[in-house]
């Protein structure tokens, strides 16, 4: 039964969620004390409620709006996703803003607006709607950069952080606009036909520039190397938290609404759009790995080394097939919770401790917080794709499409950059674990920790529980994969 | 017999890990203590699997499988054979002895050294006892953390250069295995060691696979132009991390030589082995004159170390299977000896605190017990008769000369070379007059030396039982040969593709007249 209320009314996830955004909005504006725990208990219940809805949901296409807005697997499937992911986001930032002297309750409903647009996009069949959505979602991350606003570092990542992002939906518009002059339809179901007969038509070569424009807009947002530049400013002047709602949460947005792209509208153009892509990973894994390598300052290092993993994920819809985008799924996956828990526990030192800018700084933690340390050392680790660890089945998936395509060259590069990237891992761990400075750093400010602390691990151990059994995440890429490639 | 046993001994040290971490920092003691027990009870296990392995049996036993990829057919795949039987019981041994030998010596962060070595000690058996390729490399990378840790945190001045050195060198090695395994893998569909083995691969393919999986090898054991990691690892490495890295990581790549390159890739391996021996023994002679030259003795005996592989990678490449036993055996006593001599170094180290041979100078006066095994070592690193290095070294050698005369001849003057350096170094140490720089205190006479210096009750049980087993090595070899044989003999029936290689007809002609 409640499976077909998801088919007979359109958008009630979204529904859901800027419904009790926007009351929770109100009832904040008046009522002053303890707000927040409220808002927050309100959406990551709403968040569990809407997946477990989604789950239960039945999975067939439907169009709704005129054909503006869709029920498809896919979706159904990647909002699951992006829900269950940004509960925990969510929930990090709501304990984490506080300790930040953030206290207006006002960001975690931008936040969740965020999550709101992204849904939105995730579920249109029109170039509209998609850009509604996506547009929403990254409005709300402009906000939440510059939340800290007596930082003057954290606005100006912000205006730098906008200026791009207008710049990068401008040509996304431009893109949207040129598709539409030369094909007479922003529908993508159409778009999908159009595109799949007539390919080699000279008339139409304007839509083949207008699909550039496009993807290259959404790899502003991704982001990958050469549109990468805002990343490591805003990564370094944002606050702790936000940082680590924006490098997980967006970027699950954007690489499922890039896959949607790719498969439904330009789907018939896979040869265009293919070169683009490799060339683009190729570059972003070798600029982010380099660039990364000299990096001092810790949240440069990690921003250079996202753009480096984006571009590694990329070669998976670039090779294309059913491997290549269920890997990308499940690298997407892994690395967001990779993400999570790292940021985590990097928040839970820099305020336990001492402010964390550069490097050299995490030195001393390991031997005042042995137990926390270690868990640091294995995300790490496995950000660096050592084997045993969670990141380096994530990384096999997408390599092994790249095998199997025989893209020698592209597997070469790709697993020299992984060694590049061990390096500058190596160098946090270095200075983490192997300096022997008995610095004893007294704590300064006690988070609701425990709580966090068994998020962090909670987070690890669902890590571990993929790698060990793997066969519910293979088979759930597996289905998106081929639900969006043959539909 | 349906006891798990394989699974049993990596999964044991991994539990006497996690209940380590939860000893408080006060009590660490308590944590080498629990490691030292269940390294027994694991080496009693191998013990177990060594006197219940069938050796006239050449296939694998003990074999587990564990559904874990199912879509993909990558399963959790255990199981041994002749060859990795002993590496199996060589690694399982050595940690356990590596526990007790540096028993006293490792006081910083105690916890966080006993749960590294039982962390590598898992992975060792892990990585000696998959038979899937995949969950091969799993345990071959893992082994990295460890030891990086081990070298890292506990080594010695410019450890963090050495530690990094030697992960990205090995990192670097493997990517191109895993590149390797996955093209094995879209071609075969399967990575099931005994599945491969039937399959057989195009002999172009076999070349671009051989050669991804021997930069990971050659790295590893490690092989000449790509040794020069070993040197500075070894030099800063604690003693402990030295002993295993000499005893067990380098047998990996000499393990993995003979288990994946021999058989999977066998056109290419015939193909590539006149090269292979030409660079064994430029490591051999080459390691050997570095050696002479050496005033650490750490350095000395890492290069000795990279000289004994050249000799393990002339066997393994001269496909007769004499050969190939004997650089099995020479790989197992090589990973006694060196790790003893590792052991003794790090007991100099923790008196005397220099390991500049020049400094040392007629230490048999005032440690005769010490002195004694550890010039014992030092023949079995040489290669004398009655030792266990003598018998894989003539094995290789005598095998090896019938395939390829003129290289061998050059291999032996590598043992003459040998014989100079640790001789050197004997003479150096143990005799002469009792050295005034070691910073001995004059006042006392030297019983008193042999009382203060003496050694502790584990240090000298580590010697002792490293002594004894080098001896009994050298002198009765059957119980090892024997499963060894089979398994060889085996292979060579089954691929008999694999033939000596035709380069040397002329000079055998010449023979002939």
């Amino acid at each position: 039964m409640l499976g077909n209320i998801l088919k007979s009314i359109p958008a009630i996830p979204e529904f859901i969620l800027s419904i009790s955004a926007l009351i929770s909005l109100v009832i904040g504006a008046f009522k002053q004390k303890k707000i927040e725990r409220l808002i927050i208990g309100t959406i990551i219940l709403g968040l569990v409620f809407l997946c477990f809805l989604l789950l239960l949901s039945d999975k067939s296409e439907q169009f709704f709006w005129n054909g503006l807005f869709i029920h498809m697997p896919f979706g159904v499937c990647a909002k699951i996703i992006l829900y269950s992911l940004s509960a925990i986001a969510l929930f990090c930032l709501f304990s984490f803003l506080n300790a930040y002297n953030i206290k207006q309750f006002e960001w975690l409903i931008i936040a969740t607006f965020s999550v709101i647009g992204g849904s939105v996009a995730l579920s249109s069949n029109h170039f509209l709607t998609f850009f509604i959505g996506l547009e929403m979602s990254h409005l709300s991350q402009y906000l939440l950069v510059a939340a800290d606003r007596d930082n003057q570092q954290g606005s100006e990542a912000a205006v730098k952080f906008f200026t791009i992002g207008a710049i990068s939906t401008g040509l996304m518009l431009f893109g949207m606009s040129l598709i539409y002059g030369f094909t007479g339809t922003s529908f993508f179901n159409t778009l999908f036909y159009f595109f799949g007969t007539y390919v080699n038509d000279f008339e139409h070569a304007g839509a083949i520039v207008g699909m550039l424009f496009v993807l290259i807009g959404l790899c502003f947002k991704l982001p990958v190397a050469p549109f990468h530049t805002w990343a490591p400013d805003v990564y370094q002047a944002a606050p702790l938290p936000i940082v680590l709602f924006i490098v997980t949460i967006p970027k699950i947005i954007t690489v499922f609404s890039l896959l949607h792209l790719l498969t439904c509208p330009f789907h018939g153009i896979f040869t265009y759009w293919r070169y683009l892509f490799v060339g683009i990973s190729i570059l972003s894994m070798v600029w982010g790995s380099l660039a990364a390598l000299r990096q001092q300052n810790l949240r440069r290092m990690f921003a250079y080394g996202s753009v480096s993993d984006m571009g590694f994920l990329l070669m998976g819809p670039a090779m294309g097939g059913e491997f290549g985008l269920s890997s990308a799924i499940i690298y997407i996956i892994f690395y967001s919770l990779n993400m999570l828990g790292m940021f985590s526990l990097l928040i839970i030192f820099e305020k336990s401790f001492k402010p964390i800018n550069d490097i050299k700084d995490l030195s001393g933690i390991m031997q005042s917080s042995p137990m926390l340390g270690s868990l640091f050392c294995l995300f790490i680790l496995s950000f660096a794709g050592i084997p045993p660890m969670p990141g380096f089945f994530a990384k096999i998936y997408v390599l092994e499409s790249v095998i199997t395509r025989s893209a020698y060259f592209m597997g070469v590069v790709a697993i020299l950059t992984t060694v590049i990237s061990a390096a500058y891992y190596l160098n946090v761990l270095r200075f983490f674990v192997l300096s022997q400075s008995a610095l004893k750093i007294n704590r300064i400010y006690s988070l609701r920790k425990y709580i966090v602390k068994t998020l962090v691990v909670f987070v690890f151990i669902i890590l571990c529980g993929m790698v060990i059994f793997p066969f519910k995440l293979l088979e759930l890429a597996r289905s998106m994969a081929v639900s969006i490639l043959f539909q | 017999m349906n006891i798990p046993i394989l699974s049993l001994m990596i999964l044991l040290p991994f539990l006497a890990g996690f209940v380590c971490t939860l000893v408080r920092k006060e009590n660490s003691e308590n944590a080498k203590r629990i490691a030292g027990f269940v390294s027994c009870i694991n080496s009693i296990l191998a013990g177990g699997l060594w006197f219940y392995f069938d050796s006239y049996n050449p296939g694998f036993q003990f074999s587990e499988k564990y559904l874990w990829i199912k879509s993909t057919c990558i399963d959790f795949e255990l199981g041994i054979d002749g060859i990795s039987l002993f590496f199996v019981i060589l690694s399982v041994w050595l940690s356990t002895l590596m526990i007790f030998g540096t028993w006293y010596s490792v006081k910083d962060r105690l916890r966080e050294y006993t749960i590294s070595c039982l962390a590598l000690q898992a992975f060792m058996v892990g990585s000696f006892a998959a038979t899937n390729l995949f969950v091969f490399y799993i345990f071959f990378e893992a082994v990295l953390i460890p030891m990086f840790l081990i070298i890292g945190i506990w080594g010695g001045e410019n450890r963090i250069y050495a530690t990094i050195k030697f992960f990205l060198y090995t990192l670097f090695g493997s990517v191109f295995m895993l590149l390797a395994i996955l093209k094995l893998y879209t071609e075969a569909q399967t990575l099931s060691f005994i599945e491969l083995q039937d399959f057989h691969i195009s002999p172009h393919l076999q070349t671009l696979l051989f050669l991804g999986f021997m930069v990971s090898f050659a790295i590893k054991i490690p092989m000449w132009p790509v040794h020069t990691w070993l040197p500075d690892a070894h030099v800063e490495a604690p003693a402990g991390g030295s002993v295993l890295l000499a005893g067990v990581l380098l047998k990996m790549g000499g393990y993995g030589m003979i288990r994946f390159c021999l058989t999977l890739f066998p056109d290419a391996s015939t193909l590539f082995a006149p090269y292979i021996s030409v660079l064994s023994v430029i490591a051999i002679v080459w390691a050997s004159l570095i050696a002479l030259a050496q005033t650490d003795i750490k350095k000395l005996i890492a290069y000795s170390s990279i000289a004994h592989m050249g000799i393990v990678t002339l066997g393994i490449f001269a496909f007769k299977p004499n050969a190939l036993i004997g650089s099995i055996i020479q790989m197992i006593s090589h990973g006694l000896v060196s790790s003893a001599l590792f052991f003794g170094i790090g007991m100099l180290y923790d008196r005397f605190h220099t390991r500049d041979i020049n400094l040392y100078g007629g230490l048999i006066k005032i440690m005769p017990g010490f002195s004694i095994m550890f010039i014992i070592f030092s023949f079995a690193s040489i290669g004398l008769p009655f030792t266990s290095g003598f018998v894989g070294e003539i094995l290789v050698l005598i095998d090896s000369f019938s395939v390829r005369p003129f290289i061998t001849a050059f291999a032996c003057s590598g043992m003459v070379l040998g014989a100079v350096y640790m001789l050197n170094l004997v003479n150096k140490v143990f005799y002469g007059k009792l050295s005034a720089k070691l910073g001995l205190d004059s006042r006392l006479d030297i019983n008193d030396y042999k009382l203060h210096l003496r050694l502790r009750p584990f240090e000298s049980a580590v010697l002792v039982v490293l002594t004894i087993s080098i001896i009994t090595l050298g002198i009765c070899t059957n119980p090892i040969m024997t499963p060894i044989r089979r398994t060889v003999s085996q292979y060579y029936t089954s691929h008999t593709n694999v033939k000596p290689i035709q380069v040397d007809n002329k000079i055998r002609l010449q023979y002939a007249r």
